[in-house]
């Protein structure tokens, strides 16, 4: 199962170009069972990686376009009255699917997106006061558009929290581009396999709990989130929600990594994208703050 | 961080209790001033009142100052120097701004703390003073670092604690060199004796508890009583004896070394304000700043604020002093015949019936004493006026020791007998373990002594004949007296001693206090000098600078090594002290080991620097990680392995 695990990275290489170490981060976040931020300009392949992710897990996808008139009844569905059987019936919006894509969700209203937010945290939604699970597994991508661009709606640090990740893909290097710009890869044509079935991906989930931890590295981890709440140097600290998310990100990172035990190595790889958006909700600090941390917190051998 | 609301309270708690403990030696308005300016800080760091401006606080300044002079004048230099500190302190403490000023008060307050040992040197006050340094400290440590108060009081006494070893070699080995520029002694008004004896005009003799003088024999103390001499008075003027105008001069004893002393002692004496010492009967002494005057009697030279420590001999008077000078027997004869007409008529009455026989006439007082039933009080009558002798002789003929040995020695000196007054101490208290005698102010008596031919002076003491209980030691023992001497005790511990309980802690007390009294207070340049000549034998100067310096730098250089040792790297294991040996590998050859960096980034920069050693290292930190992160227990082989890879790597090649 681990093989497959390394196919789909290839796989999705194969359609992102030059992203890799971002394809694992997003493997890694699915795994962890954690939701997937990421913040790009447009036209960076956001879209893309997601529905490559979903192909290739054979899981049912839908995207959702968040734009400021964007009602919760759009995302979640609602009870339509059908006059043929004199009855209410349900009309499930885009969220019950197992994977979904939230583009943009920073141009709808904070109403919408705390709608989406709530399910994700969940699971479960509520319609007329009647509750409906979602499928699982349930993963959800959501793209913000930098947050200096006209029309947005920041999402507040309490929500950002709970995205297990945020990513920024970043423009493509020179090489890749000019396969992209020749066509020279058939993102279109080509067809992506399901190489891990859903009910894989949910044995490899739980397989991630099983990854051991030693002490020195729960002790990394300590150190990391106490440091932020001990400098002055960190405008916020990091909350137990992070540090137990830092924890489940290195152990499916170590997966990735066809390992059975966690490493200083994982933590450092998985750090700047589980912490930074906790850490400075506006990227105001370049994505430096995580790094200081890194620098400033010794590692025990 | 600081907290400037913690500070000033902790600061005006030292200023409180430094008040406290020198209340009684600075005037009342003072401490008055003081009090308010306590509060005011107080009030302040609550913002129940403002802070004053800078200027204010100038003007309040400056009007404080002039009240000091106002209360103290300009002679009073010690006690105004303290006074000037503690008003320093109050008024910057209002006005302070940041840590700098915080730290310059801590220092400023340090001093002040130890100026209250210019005062008392006591058991109680020395802990006081040890007890506000720990607190005052812990305001230096609040300075710098960020903790709660009584983390930082914890911190500062184990600080001040852990100081106490090198101070008590500083103590004890540092030369004790005399001061190098005389310190005027704060004015102490002390109980004790006085240098004139006046009964007659005194109603009710108050009696202090305070401890006088405290005496540690050699061998068993004498039998009772102890008549410890202070003073003797020859000048009888108008109902009052004073000291004659040759007490201060100095004698020397030429023939001592012949004779063998009847007692021999060593006496620590209570700061007191007169000079005299006290000593048996007849006292001389070898002690560094003791004088000898005639008559047995010893005076301490210097500031008579400080516990005293001194030696004494006691040697028979008649060896001594055998012959009477005629200045000397004219000076002790010397009565007005103005005033008190009856006792004269009684004493030229008794010579006539005795003729010659002086000590006849001297067991005649004796007798009269009995038959006319006088009786002793410490509550008498006031007799004042010319004749007060003749009132106590015929009217009231109760009273205490004064109006005895005043009266004894006017009829005396009235019937040609030669006879002076002395005055100190009747009696002691020995402790439950019989090593020291303690003496306290209610002992103080006074005694007569005559001049008889053959024997030369000798005692007369009429409070043997009225209340004879009295010369079996102190006067808190004695019967017959008990409740009368309570009645007139200041309240004080031994006025509780009916409690069984407060009496075993007076007395534990009072065997701390005597061990503080002569090891620390006592120990003085002769028992320094003693104490090292046994310890180290007899010490050329150079050996005993040598001495010094080794025994001063010893405790510092143990503390840093201790600190070293303290500080020194742990390794978990010897697989951590690989990884540290390989770093410090690394960093010969400029591979600079950042903090954060995770073990395999910092084997792949090496690995570029040093491509032979790249499988080592990959073998080294793929059996590492097995063990460190994979917690599995590495194999023999394993474990030869990764040792193997170790030495590979660390080895250099030439």
């Amino acid at each position: 199962m681990h093989n497959n695990i390394q196919n789909v990275i290839e796989q999705l290489s194969s359609v992102i170009l030059g992203k890799r170490h971002q394809i694992k981060l997003a493997l890694t976040c699915i795994l962890a069972r954690g939701h997937l931020l990421i913040e790009d300009l447009p036209g960076m392949g956001k879209t893309s990686l997601s529905h490559a992710l979903a192909n290739s897990f054979g899981l049912s996808y839908q995207r959702i376009q968040f734009t400021s008139d964007l009602l919760p009844a759009d995302i979640v569905g609602a009870s339509v009255f059908n006059a043929k059987d004199q009855s209410f019936e349900l009309h499930q919006g885009p969220i019950f699917n197992q994977v979904v894509l939230a583009d943009e969700i920073n141009r709808a209203g904070p109403k919408t997106q705390s709608a989406l937010l709530e399910a994700m945290e969940e699971h479960q939604v509520s319609i007329d006061g009647q509750t409906h699970l979602l499928p699982t597994p349930f993963f959800v991508i959501a793209t913000q558009n930098p947050i200096h661009q006209a029309g947005t709606f920041a999402l507040p640090e309490s929500q950002l929290d709970r995205f297990l990740m945020r990513i920024e893909l970043g423009f493509p290097d020179r090489e890749s581009e000019r396969k992209i710009i020749l066509g020279d890869f058939a993102q279109q044509s080509k067809q992506l396999n399901q190489i891990i079935s859903s009910d894989e991906l949910l044995q490899l989930q739980s397989l991630v709990n099983d990854i051991s931890v030693s002490d020195t590295v729960v002790d990394y981890i300590l150190d990391l989130v106490e440091l932020s709440r001990n400098s002055d140097d960190y405008p916020l600290s990091l909350s137990p929600r992070a540090s137990s998310g830092l924890m489940q990100a290195a152990k499916a990172w170590a997966m990735i990594e066809q390992r059975d035990y966690v490493t200083p190595d994982d933590i450092k790889a998985v750090f700047p994208s589980v912490v930074e958006h906790r850490l400075s909700p506006n990227g105001a600090y370049n994505n430096d703050l995580s790094q200081r941390l890194l620098n400033n917190t010794s590692i025990n051998f | 961080m600081l907290d400037s609301k913690r500070q000033t309270l902790l600061q005006c708690l030292i200023l409180f209790s430094v008040s406290l403990l020198l209340w009684q030696s600075l005037p009342v308005a003072f401490s008055a001033i003081t009090l308010l300016l306590v509060i005011w800080n107080v009030t302040a760091s609550y913002k129940f009142s403002h802070r004053p401006s800078i200027t204010f606080a100038n003007l309040v300044a400056a009007a404080t100052t002039v009240a000091l002079y106002l209360i103290f004048g300009v002679d009073e230099l010690v006690n105004i120097s303290v006074a000037m500190l503690m008003l320093a302190i109050c008024l910057k403490l209002l006005i302070v701004k940041n840590s700098k000023n915080y730290m310059m008060l801590v220092l400023v307050q340090q001093f002040l703390i130890v100026s209250v040992l210019l005062y008392d040197q006591s058991l109680i006050a020395s802990l006081m003073c040890f007890v506000l340094t720990i607190i005052n400290f812990s305001c230096l440590l609040d300075i710098h670092s960020n903790q709660n108060t009584k983390n930082l009081i914890k911190l500062s006494a184990k600080y001040v604690t852990a100081s106490l070893p090198l101070a008590f070699i500083l103590f004890v080995f540092l030369p004790k060199l005399p001061s190098l520029w005389q310190m005027p002694s704060p004015d102490n008004a002390t109980v004790g004796l006085s240098d004139s004896v006046n009964p007659f005009d005194i109603a009710k003799l108050s009696k202090s508890t305070d401890l006088a003088f405290r005496v540690a024999f050699d061998e068993a103390p004498p039998a009772q009583p102890l008549y410890w001499r202070a003073m003797i008075h020859e000048n009888f003027d108008k109902g009052v004896w004073r000291l004659s105008e040759f007490a201060d001069a100095e004698v020397s004893i030429t023939n001592l070394k012949a004779l063998s002393p009847v007692a021999s002692y060593q006496i620590y004496a209570e700061p007191s304000s007169l000079k005299w010492l006290y000593s048996l009967d007849y006292g001389t002494s070898s002690s560094y700043q003791t004088m000898q005057h005639y008559g047995g009697v010893l005076s301490r030279q210097g500031q008579t604020n400080q516990i005293f420590n001194y030696d004494v001999a006691s040697y028979d008077i008649g060896q001594i002093e055998s012959t009477l000078s005629g200045y000397g027997r004219n000076m002790n004869l010397a009565v007005s015949y103005q005033s008190n007409p009856q006792i004269t008529q009684l004493a030229v009455q008794m010579r006539k019936r005795y003729g010659n026989d002086d000590k006849a006439i001297v067991m005649a007082l004796r007798n009269y004493y009995i038959d006319r039933g006088f009786s002793y009080t410490l509550q008498p009558p006031r007799m004042p006026g010319p004749n007060s002798v003749d009132s106590f002789m015929f009217n009231a003929r109760r009273g205490f020791c004064g109006h005895y040995a005043s009266a004894s020695a006017v009829f005396f000196r009235a019937a040609g007998i030669p006879a002076r007054v002395v005055s100190g101490y009747l009696g002691g208290q020995l402790s439950p373990n019989g090593k020291f005698m303690s003496v306290y102010q209610y002992d103080a008596h006074a005694w007569t002594e005559v001049w008889l031919k053959g024997s030369g002076w000798t005692r007369f003491d009429a409070t043997e004949v009225v209340s004879p209980d009295r010369l079996n030691g102190s006067l808190s023992q004695t019967g017959s007296m008990t409740q009368e001497f309570y009645d007139n005790m200041e309240f004080g511990l031994l006025s509780l001693s009916g409690l069984k309980v407060f009496n075993e802690l007076r007395i534990m007390f009072e065997e701390f206090d005597y061990k503080w009294t002569s090891w620390v207070l006592g120990f003085n340049q002769k028992e320094q000098e003693n104490l090292i000549s046994r310890l180290f034998g007899h010490l050329l100067s150079w050996q005993y600078a040598l001495m010094i310096i080794t025994l001063f730098f010893t405790p510092i250089l143990i503390m840093y090594a201790l600190h070293w040792w303290q500080r020194r790297p742990k390794y978990v294991d010897e697989y951590s002290r690989y990884v540290k040996d390989i770093i410090e590998y690394g960093e010969s050859f400029g591979v600079v080991y950042h903090k954060g960096t995770t073990l395999s980034d910092y084997f792949d920069v090496l690995k570029q620097k040093q491509p032979t050693k790249a499988t080592a290292l990959s073998s080294f930190l793929l059996l590492y990680h097995k063990l460190r992160y994979q917690q599995v227990l590495l194999n023999k082989d394993e474990r030869q392995s990764i040792k193997r890879n170790y030495k590979k790597i660390i080895k250099r090649e030439s």
